[in-house]
């Protein structure tokens, strides 16, 4: 009987023997279950290894209609702002810390100044037009201090003065409203110079209206194609001479580098020519249209809308940021950060073995601007006072102030 | 589970209470060894041709009521010759004497300093040849011990032999192996590979483990206890065993040992041989192994006696070399048997790096033991060992394409897998084979460890009056010969190796042909000990001392030109000396106390810095000191033991290699303490109960300084490895066990053991405790608790003794940890384990003629 009592209570003992791992699969699975969450984050998301390049197809994953649209950020749709989107809803992820360069395109606008001036144009070919001669200038008197002394006008001998009186006998059938756009030489004290003046009549006087030619920027000049320059790019079949213009079948842009450059052979790097030029658009409509050329390393170049653009973003989070253009330069301004290195951060930037850098200061300060990016929000003008721990036979404290700058 | 350990102590107490009734005395002796009058508790007196009949007690006396008719006695112990005694009915048969059924057993057990418990004043478990051979099964020969106080056994990563020992926190370093008295822990490192010695659970006759001290006079530096084996030397009875086994995964195991027994020419000779293979427990495991064994004796007359024995084990065995998070396991289709470190080539299992091991380790021994007179004898033992073998590594500039993370356990990203997962040889031939101009990008080289060791180990004994006075001398010549060695360009056509400084770097290197390394490791050793000891009925004491001269010389062939390939001889000169004190208060209780204070030579590594001729000038003697007080309670039917220790380790030294970097920590100490509780209990004859329990706190004591050199030994850094109240890893802290024997039936026994594990930490890399914030403790392993089985029925078949043997190993195929290392922030989820294994078995049928 006794011996049965000691069988039991070893039996009982044996059944106490539970399952030792319960409670490690419970910490494991705990431990693990940012793991899993992370696991299941990423998996149906793609390393981005290095820069990129962006797709039409991923502008049309932006919510923002400018930029699926267009297929380019703006400066009304800036890749501040949606960049990061697009990358998450890309389904890419990066390497925490790391820095991605993304290539895309930016919709700069097109130069006002052109259409303004092929407006322009256009409402010249709408009204009459007349040029002064010689005789006219004669006309209105040819002692000195009147027009016909040099046969134009100038800062003293002023057109509107005389034009008024000018018109009024040389158009004296005038019906009231009839504007007249007329074109005088213009002696500005050093050389002379076509100017173009709208005027009206009102029944009973002339007066200068309010049109005036749009202004052109300084450096760019405005030529309008000639017959000539259209023959000089051939006149056999779709060739522009041959209707002395450009059409869907004639284009422009093929022609146009080349004549500018047969026609201005000396230009110099960063001289801008917009040619005027005829487009023929079907059904018998023909278009004047412009375009600016800048001469790029010895080519033509046309004056683009949307350019490549660049900028860096980073993940961190789980989440992709726009990094503004910033870089990390000494300083000795009073710190607005101060902070001292820990093993996390050493970790950070690979130097966990002995939590200190030994490395040459360059590399270091790398480290270091790539330890304050993963630790703080950094904005322009953010200046850091960094304590760190440095190896070079026994570990020495040092510090350094890093102001962050834009990087241009 | 802290319940469980709290019911093995609750029940151990219930069984002190009991106090079986004694009959009436009809027939009352008692048991002893014949040679020693030692009293032999266990043995079995039973009326010849019937079942009745009793055991002996602790003490060794039986008294029984005899049946009607009963005419003759058969008194019989395992490890003895029976004796049939005639009976006169009722009466005091007196002292019964048993005879060793075993020629020179004594005496090797005089030589291998195998103590008599209550007489010694040290802590000892003994574990008899009839635990070996019932128990053993299918288990790795160390894990015997593990039902024994501080011991925790592992198999490390599964592979057949790589199980190891650690005793009180103590690794194989740590912990002196002696076969026959013979030291075997490695000469320069210090270690034992138990797979060199694959073949000794065939061999042994018993072991015991002394723990602490232990009580061998030889210059020992063992801090953590001994492991005493006494192989079976020449049966006196001519017979042959043979047994055949099968076990889960495969395993086969066949054995014959033959013997002629005792002739009258005074010569007997026993041989053995067995063979064991199978696929292994863990995946991509599989082994084979032969054993043999040999002993001649010769009964020269009354005063000599001499001995040979040889034993050796040739194997090779597929290894896994890498632990894994607990989540690795969890996610793997191979669970815990997941085995990261091999693959298939030629169809069959191949191992990588840390995937395959080969060794042959014979040992002879020729002993001559001489008994002057009856108080002086002399016992000569002359010894050699010629180990050859190694194990697999993988090298080339694309080595990672077959490997692992060994600190993450994960594969790294180039590791080229099969479709399986395995380790994919195919693959890596084929760049291998493209790369004409490079050669080889990945290869398999053997590391190869050879070696030869030839001692002298002597031992003088004379008694006079209560005095027995030891002395003894212990040489040894040890020459270790270490290099990588190709084994397979796996596809290349040839291997291209800088690390030879007198062989052109742009050698086209074959097979068998030496890289990276090649260096030789000798080791003289010569060692004078002397021992008192002085014994009344009462009380006994002794006091050792041993001194000894170590030298080391290492000769390296590829970092230096001829001429200057080889160093001076590094001398070191430690000594130890210990005392201990018994008293028998009465024939119950016994209380002891013994200490020590033991200084120990540097190992090889420490001494030579960076595997390099450059000797290390901080090298410093580590120092052990060492204390235990015990209490022994012996009656008829129960026994118990308990001992108290303290061991401290101080200046222990520690040379870690990181890639190019040497980490060169010293200072380390070291604060073993604990309490050990062993018990048993036989209430019948049928039924035996043990039980032990064992609570000890290990730790790091400072946090210490280290230095990182690197390769040209030009100081790089400095740090702070935190390491104090840190616990000691590897080992269970906290053990126990319960064992129960029971005859069910007649002849038919059948035992269930339930050992527990608790308080036990990963193991850490004290590089890696450099910042103070994440300095904490290491991962505390969850505590498990296994059961095992055991089944044994004894028969006749056409008239010869025969035994059934079955053993199940964790019955309830429990999961549990058995190591770990430590992560950086010592959590669940980032210790690298090995699993135990799950459920096992062995059965096997052993027939004696």
């Amino acid at each position: 009987m006794k011996k049965l009592l000691y069988m039991a209570s070893f039996l009982a003992l044996v059944f106490t023997s539970c399952d030792p791992m319960e409670d490690a699969y419970k910490e494991v699975d705990e431990a693990n279950a940012d793991a899993v969450a992370d696991a299941k984050f990423f998996s149906d998301k793609v390393l981005l290894e290095t820069g990129y390049t962006l797709t039409d197809a991923d502008y049309a994953l932006s919510s923002n209609s400018s930029v699926s649209g267009h297929m380019n950020f703006s400066s009304s749709a800036t890749a501040a702002d949606n960049l990061p989107e697009v990358l998450t809803n890309m389904k890419v992820y990066g390497e925490a810390g790391s820095e991605y360069t993304i290539n895309y395109n930016f919709y700069r606008g097109s130069l006002s100044y052109v259409g303004e001036y092929l407006d322009y144009l256009e409402v010249l070919a709408a009204i009459d037009s007349y040029t002064l001669t010689t005789a006219d200038y004669d006309s209105m008197g040819t002692a000195a201090g009147e027009p016909g002394k040099y046969n134009n006008f100038d800062a003293t001998v002023k057109a509107s003065d005389y034009l008024p009186n000018f018109l009024l006998t040389k158009y004296p059938d005038a019906a009231d409203g009839y504007e007249l756009a007329v074109t005088y030489k213009y002696y500005n004290g050093s050389s002379t110079s076509m100017v173009t003046e709208f005027w009206a009549f009102d029944g009973s006087v002339w007066t200068k209206s309010d049109k005036v030619a749009p202004a052109i920027p300084g450096d760019v000049m405005i030529y309008e194609l000639t017959t000539a320059d259209y023959d000089e790019m051939g006149t056999g079949s779709n060739q522009p001479g041959k209707y002395n213009n450009f059409s869907s079948s004639i284009v422009p842009a093929d022609y146009l580098p080349n004549f500018l450059s047969f026609k201005f052979p000396f230009a110099l790097e960063g001289n801008k020519i917009t040619p005027i030029y005829k487009y023929y658009a079907g059904d018998g409509v023909t278009e004047t249209k412009a375009v600016e050329y800048t001469l790029t390393k010895g080519v033509w170049v046309a004056y683009q809308s949307t350019v490549e653009a660049s900028s860096l973003v980073a993940y961190k989070d789980k989440t992709w940021l726009f990094v503004p253009p910033i870089k990390f330069v000494k300083s000795e301004k009073a710190p607005t950060v101060t902070f001292t290195l820990v093993y996390e951060d050493y970790a950070f930037v690979g130097n966990s073995q002995y939590g200190n850098f030994d490395e040459e200061e360059a590399v270091v300060l790398e480290k270091i601007a790539k330890i304050i990016k993963n630790n703080y929000e950094v904005a322009v003008g953010q200046v850091y006072s960094v304590t760190y721990k440095y190896y070079n036979a026994g570990v020495t404290d040092k510090t350094v102030i890093l102001e962050a700058v834009e990087d241009i | 589970m802290k319940n469980a350990m709290r019911s093995i102590l609750t029940m151990a107490a219930i069984m002190m209470l009991s106090i079986a009734a004694i009959a009436q005395t009809t027939v009352k002796g008692v048991v002893v060894d014949g040679s020693t009058n030692e009293s032999l508790p266990g043995a079995s007196i039973v009326v010849a041709g019937t079942t009745s009949g009793t055991v002996s007690g602790f003490d060794g006396s039986f008294a029984f009521e005899l049946p009607k008719g009963a005419t003759k006695l058969v008194v019989s112990f395992v490890g003895f010759l029976d004796k049939e005694i005639a009976l006169k009915g009722a009466q005091d048969l007196g002292t019964i004497k048993l005879e060793s059924d075993a020629v020179g057993l004594k005496e090797v057990s005089v030589m291998a300093s195998i103590v008599t418990d209550r007489q010694t004043p040290i802590s000892v478990s003994t574990i008899s040849s009839d635990i070996i051979e019932n128990k053993l099964g299918s288990q790795e020969f160390p894990e015997i011990l593990k039902s024994t106080p501080s011991v925790y056994t592992s198999k490390e990563g599964g592979g057949f032999g790589d199980a190891t020992v650690y005793i009180r926190g103590f690794d194989s370093n740590n912990v002196g192996v002696l076969i026959n008295g013979i030291p075997v822990n490695d000469m320069e490192s210090g270690k034992v590979y138990w797979s060199n010695w694959a073949g000794l659970s065939d061999v042994t006759r018993t072991m015991q483990v002394q723990r602490g001290l232990g009580a061998s006079k030889l210059g020992l530096s063992s801090v953590g206890g001994t492991i005493n084996v006494l192989t079976k030397s020449t049966d006196a009875k001519k017979g042959g065993v043979i047994k055949s086994s099968i076990g889960n995964d495969g395993l086969k195991k066949s054995l014959i040992s033959l013997s002629t027994g005792l002739l009258d020419n005074g010569w007997a000779v026993t041989i053995l041989g067995s063979h064991t293979s199978g696929d292994g427990y863990v995946k991509g495991t599989d082994y084979d192994a032969w054993s043999y064994f040999a002993n001649i004796s010769k009964v020269i007359n009354e005063k000599h006696t001499l001995s040979f024995m040889i034993t050796g084990a040739p194997q090779w065995h597929n290894q896994r070399g890498n632990k894994h998070t607990i989540q690795q396991y969890r996610d793997h289709k191979d669970e815990f048997k997941y085995n990261s470190d091999y693959g298939m080539r030629e169809g069959k299992i191949y191992g990588g790096a840390y995937g395959y091991n080969y060794y042959h380790k014979p040992q002879a021994q020729l002993n001559h033991y001489w008994t002057m007179d009856d108080k002086t004898s002399l016992a000569t033992s002359f010894y050699a060992s010629v180990g050859s073998g190694g194990g697999r590594r993988v090298y080339g500039t694309q080595a990672k394409l077959l490997g692992v993370n060994y600190s993450s356990g994960e594969d790294y990203d180039v590791t080229m897998r099969t479709p399986d997962g395995l380790l994919d040889f195919e693959g890596v031939a084929a760049i291998n084979a493209a790369s004409t101009a490079e050669g080889s990008q990945a290869i398999i080289a053997n590391s190869v460890n050879n070696h030869a060791w030839y001692g002298l180990l002597s031992t003088l004994t004379h008694e006079y009056k209560q005095f027995t006075f030891t002395a003894g001398l212990d040489a040894r010549y040890y020459k270790g010969e270490h290099y990588n060695e190709i084994h397979d360009l796996l596809g290349g056509a040839f291997f291209l190796n800088s690390k030879n400084v007198n062989r052109d770097a742009n050698t086209w290197l074959k097979a068998d042909d030496k890289i990276n390394y090649y260096n030789d490791g000798e080791v003289l050793y010569t060692g004078l000990f002397g021992q008192t000891e002085y014994v009344t009925d009462d009380y006994s004491a002794f006091i050792s001392a041993a001194v000894s001269r170590k030298a080391y010389k290492r000769t390296d062939y590829f970092l230096y030109e001829p001429g200057n390939q080889a160093s001076d001889w590094e001398d070191f000169l430690p000594w130890n000396v210990k005392a201990g004190f018994n008293y028998k208060i009465n024939s119950i209780h016994n209380v002891f106390v013994n200490g020590g204070y033991v200084q120990r030579t540097p190992y090889m590594s420490n001494v030579f810095l960076n595997n390099t001729n450059e000797v290390n000038k901080d090298v410093k003697y580590e120092k052990i000191i060492t204390a235990e007080i015990g209490y022994g309670y012996t009656s008829t039917n129960f026994n118990a033991n308990v001992t108290l220790y303290r061991t401290n380790w101080k200046d222990r030294g520690l040379v870690k290699s990181l890639g190019g970097e040497n980490v060169n920590i010293s200072g380390l100490n070291q604060l073993h303490q604990g309490i050990e509780v062993e018990g048993e209990y036989k209430p019948s004859k049928k039924l035996t109960v043990r039980a032990m329990v064992s609570i000890g706190d290990w730790v790091y004591q400072d946090d210490v300084h280290a230095v990182v050199y690197d390769d040209a030994q030009v100081k790089k850094g400095e740090f702070t490895a935190y390491l104090k109240d840190v616990h000691v890893g590897n080992s269970a802290q906290l053990s126990g066990s319960a064992s129960i024997d029971y005859e069910v039936l007649p002849k038919l026994n059948v035992s269930v053991d339930y050992t527990y594990y608790g308080n036990h930490y990963a193991d850490f890399d004290a590089t890696k405790r450099t910042d103070l914030a994440t300095s904490g403790d290491s991962w505390e392993m969850p505590e498990a608790g296994l059961v095992d089985a055991g089944f044994r029925y004894k028969f006749q078949i056409a008239g010869l003794d025969a035994t059934l043997n079955t053993n199940v190993y964790n019955l309830f195929d429990t999961e549990y940890v058995s190591k770990a290392q430590d992560g950086l922030n010592h959590t669940t989820n980032e210790a690298l384990v090995y699993y135990g294994f799950g459920r096992t078995w062995s059965t096997g049928l052993k027939i004696k003629f």
